[in-house]
């Protein structure tokens, strides 16, 4: 296996493109499936009422938001590690999802918590340090679009990256760590669910349905980064005059 | 369907929800795709390649006006202007000598 094969934009470009199309065709069945199942068939529930129904959205946002942020983190660690020229347009490409599905998880907790709590928000170790999150992905892309050099603003925004990953276990363990208002894990229990099976399996669907938009996306703005950088590369030209 | 909508009573708090996450998906989607559309767009106008250690032979003309360059391994690049940064005497006398353009 030639690790290094799919590193370099050339060779990865034009998968890429092919990759991107299959998620986003495979996304949105997916997510209309979930919507479906969690609207139709899963039971209300008997202490939340019909408002238990945001967790499809907010659960696997609030998921995505830490597991995009992982990834990120891992290839700006890897651009730091191996120069590799991909791994800093990967990251960058990955921030603005990130960032927008840590709102959606931030803005779905809100509208929850209120009927739920009595409250839209609270000053609560999950809570904030999600909203840390949000803060961190920020602060990340500022970071890089103020810098104009391609090779610093990719290493300075891999530093402030990795520095970030401090807060997910905090985010994570937030829950047991702290006295908090919100519950805690649901998912991490899958051998033992703390949640009915009809009501779990639209969740993990729209997970999945998330996770390919996620490849979708990213892969897009992948090659759109690739497109901007790599613009006077020969490759690149004789590609686009075909 | 009315009580479909109003989601038990919850409906103002669920909606939100999903309108607002299917919004932000699907403008993060367009604004990609606009993004890689953009970046292509610009890569084909204002894509310029630096070719080193590639010597021109000469200068293309019609009807009087530059119309791109030979190289001297035979490769032909077509274009609207072609700028010399060599001295005029060698431009004129080496690239376009052929052409006449200096009997004046």
């Amino acid at each position: 296996m030639r690790w290094f094969w799919y590193a370099s934009p050339q060779t990865f470009f034009p998968l890429a493109g092919r990759i991107a199309l299959w998620c986003g065709l495979a996304a949105v069945p997916l997510a209309l499936a979930g919507l479906y199942v969690g609207f139709f068939v899963a039971p209300t529930d008997a202490q939340q009422g019909e408002a238990y129904r945001i967790i499809f959205i907010h659960v696997p946002a609030a998921w995505m938001s830490m597991f995009l942020y992982v990834v990120m983190a891992f290839w700006a660690a890897i651009g730091l590690a191996f120069n590799t020229r991909l791994s800093g347009m990967m990251a960058a490409a990955i921030a603005p999802t990130g960032a927008l599905f840590t709102f959606i998880a931030l803005w779905t907790g809100s509208l929850w918590g209120k009927p739920t709590w009595g409250t839209w928000w609270v000053w609560d170790a999950r809570l904030t340090s999600e909203l840390i999150l949000l803060f961190l992905y920020a602060g990340v892309m500022a970071l890089r679009a103020s810098i104009d050099d391609r090779d610093r603003a990719d290493r300075a925004a891999a530093v402030l990256a990795i520095v970030g990953v401090v807060n997910l276990p905090v985010i994570h363990y937030s829950v047991y760590w702290w006295n908090t208002l919100h519950q805690p894990a649901t998912l991490t229990k899958l051998g033992k669910p703390s949640m009915a099976g009809d009501m779990l399996w639209p969740l993990l669907v729209m997970l999945l349905g998330f996770t390919l938009y996620f490849g979708a996306v990213l892969l897009m703005r992948l090659r759109a980064e690739i497109l901007r950088r790599e613009r006077d590369a020969a490759w690149l030209r004789a590609g686009l005059a075909r | 369907m009315n009580d479909f909508l109003a989601m038990g009573g919850y409906g103002a708090y669920v909606w939100p929800c999903f309108a607002l996450a299917a919004a932000v998906l699907a403008w993060n989607a367009l604004a990609a795709r606009r993004l890689h559309e953009r970046a292509r767009e610009q890569a084909c106008r204002f894509g310029a390649e630096i070719r080193t250690e590639t010597p021109v032979a000469r200068i293309l003309t019609r009807a009087g006006r530059a119309t791109g360059v030979v190289l001297e391994n035979g490769d032909e690049i077509a274009a609207d202007v072609v700028v010399s940064s060599v001295d005029p005497r060698l431009t004129f006398e080496r690239f376009l000598e052929q052409h006449g353009l200096m009997s004046r």
